[in-house]
């Protein structure tokens, strides 16, 4: 399938010392498709974004982005691959206690020099805090602002490189349900603008409305 | 690191110790300390040995009383150890009859508001070297001549007064003040003579009390004159005593007894060459003769190989501390690496370069040995410009 964004074939991936297996025969995402995975806890969603997203290696099994076949590069260059085309929201945020919303959203051009921090870059941070409606919060640290909050920054952060995927992780899981909906719409809005697909997992059926497709991670596993 | 971003880690790594910055500052300090001190203790005690060795270098011989030959060094040389055993001023008077030695006494034992007044001659500010900043020498008995660091801190100049301490606040037959007139004050020289009130020999004698003057004795009703012995006379307390020399009264000055037995607690000697330095040093061999003289370098160096030896101890428990310090740093920065785990795996997650990661790890430990360094060093240099002056003003 060229171009697509993403593209899983006959994935297994076994943690060390489990019996369980996450097998994936096959997965493609269209370049701007949004796709919804469903499925209950514990039946491997977060692994298959992490898996897409090049943090885990399959045991087998082709994972490819674009024409970058990640699953067979080092680690490096899977890390340099994913801060530059990968935008990830995880459950937690994963958001750096001692920085400001401003120096988290900027994170991805603070660790590599490979992406420069340039002018139109923090003018991009800028433009995206705005959209988000947290420029109040830019000077202020993860530990003084509220979940809701937290969640816009992380979406903020996976946006400002410009990636052509976008995997979040349950980004609403700790949101009360309107914050819910407001957080998806973002997220929707966002990659829509940016021209990105997006992956977001959930098991939040009044969310999927939005989504292009949805599967559900069992089905999926068993076709 | 080589793929890290060094103007990130910065970046980052500053903003982290700036959230820490308690547990940095204590570091921080923690182990300056144990920098500082060692060094410290090094560059004090090669300063202090510098100044020691330098003046007494300076000094061929010194002649005192038997007894400590560095306590005698320390009163001859530095003004210090003021009760060290009386010399008979006729040694010295012997010593330069006999050899054409320059003997210069020094009478170190009073104070003025806390400075030691030295008794001596003329001859010990030419032989020092020392020059002066402002007024003229003493020309007269009660006169005396004030080191520049006396001058400053009590803020006083020629034409002014001061008046030496009484020693014992009950002994009404003892040392008595005596109000010396100010005539000079000597230019800096780094040394201990700019902490001490310099007069003459006599005058020291006259705070002592071997030397007086008085109200014409016999002018006094009979009742006054308790004892008379020969011209001596002793007399009660209605005699009124002069606690000032002045054009007035200096006639009424006088000693009691024979010269040659007042007492110096040192006396300088400048033997003419050094045949007669050998002679000298053989007649008045410490342990055997009723005087003792003595080579201050020499003496010196026996309390330096003391000092030098205790330093090594010092210094070695002091490595150890900083050994130890080191340890606890170590582990403190370990700990630390474990509380910031999550942070590091959302960094990696994120797609940071190991080497950055790396780098902040790094960067915190690198920034405290670095500034603690730095510290250390600063405050070493400091310490190596003010000791001098340190050593001047303690008059060591």
């Amino acid at each position: 399938m060229p171009g697509a964004a993403l593209q899983l074939r006959d994935l297994v991936f076994r943690y060390p010392g489990e019996r369980f297996a996450l097998r994936v025969a096959r997965l493609d995402v269209r370049g701007g498709e949004h796709l919804a995975i469903t499925g209950p806890s514990g039946c491997g969603k977060t692994t298959l974004l992490r898996l897409a997203g090049g943090i885990l290696v399959p045991e087998c099994g082709l994972v490819q982005s674009g024409e970058t076949l990640l699953s067979a590069l080092p680690d490096a260059a899977r890390r340099a691959f994913r801060l530059r085309h990968i935008g990830l929201v995880f459950q937690t945020f994963e958001l750096v206690p001692y920085l400001d919303a401003r120096d988290n959203i900027l994170l991805p051009y603070r660790v590599s020099r490979e992406l420069p921090l340039t002018a139109e870059v923090r003018t991009r941070a800028e433009s995206l805090a705005e959209q988000a409606g947290i420029t109040h919060l830019l000077e202020r640290s993860p530990g003084e602002i509220s979940q809701g909050e937290r969640q816009r920054i992380a979406l903020c952060r996976a946006l400002v490189t410009q990636p052509s995927l976008i995997l979040a992780d349950e980004p609403t899981g700790s949101l009360d349900p309107l914050n819910q909906q407001r957080a998806v719409a973002l997220l929707h809005d966002q990659a829509r603008q940016a021209g990105a697909a997006l992956i977001m997992v959930t098991h939040e059926p009044s969310l999927l409305s939005g989504f292009d497709r949805h599967l559900s991670l069992p089905e999926l596993q068993a076709s | 690191m080589m793929n890290g971003n060094l103007a990130g880690i910065f970046h980052l790594g500053g903003r982290h110790l700036a959230r820490q910055r308690g547990r940095v500052v204590l570091l921080v300090s923690a182990l300056a300390l144990s920098l500082f001190l060692p060094l410290a203790i090094t560059v004090g005690v090669q300063a202090v040995e510098r100044h020691l060795r330098a003046r007494s270098a300076a000094t061929p011989l010194l002649v005192g009383a038997p007894g400590s030959q560095l306590e005698m060094v320390f009163n001859g040389l530095y003004f210090n150890k003021p009760s060290v055993p009386v010399l008979p001023f006729r040694v010295g008077r012997e010593i330069a009859r006999e050899t054409g030695a320059t003997v210069i006494p020094i009478h170190a034992r009073f104070q003025a508001r806390g400075f030691r007044i030295v008794g001596t001659s003329l001859d010990y500010f030419r032989f020092r070297g020392l020059s002066l900043a402002g007024g003229t020498a003493m020309g007269r008995l009660g006169d005396c001549v004030l080191g520049s660091g006396v001058a400053r801190r009590l803020g006083l100049k020629a034409g002014d007064r001061i008046v030496s301490s009484p020693e014992q606040m009950f002994d009404i037959a003892g040392v008595y003040p005596l109000r010396m007139r100010i005539t000079g004050v000597l230019a800096p020289s780094g040394s201990a003579d700019d902490q001490a009130v310099f007069c003459d020999v006599k005058t020291a004698w006259v705070i002592e009390g071997i030397a007086h003057g008085h109200e014409e004795a016999g002018r006094q009703p009979a009742a006054a004159v308790l004892e008379a012995e020969g011209t001596n006379l002793a007399l009660d307390s209605s005699i009124y005593e002069f606690q000032e020399v002045t054009p007035e009264n200096i006639a009424s000055f006088h000693f009691h007894g024979d010269q040659g037995d007042f007492p110096l607690t040192a006396a300088i000697v400048i033997a003419p060459d050094p045949k007669t330095e050998t002679i000298l040093m053989g007649r008045y061999q410490p342990g055997r003769a009723k005087a003792w003289m003595v080579r201050p370098a020499a003496a010196m160096e026996e309390l330096f190989a003391t000092v030098f030896r205790l330093r090594d101890f010092v210094v070695a428990a002091l490595g150890l501390t900083g050994a130890c310090s080191l340890l606890v740093m170590g582990l403190v920065f370990a700990l630390s690496n474990r509380l910031r785990a999550d942070e590091f795996r959302y960094l990696a997650n994120l797609g940071a370069p190991s080497g950055t990661i790396r780098g902040l790890v790094l960067f915190e430990a690198v920034f405290v040995v670095a500034t603690s360094a730095l510290l250390a060093a600063v405050a070493i240099l400091l310490l190596s410009v003010a000791l001098p002056r340190m050593l001047v003003y303690f008059a060591v």
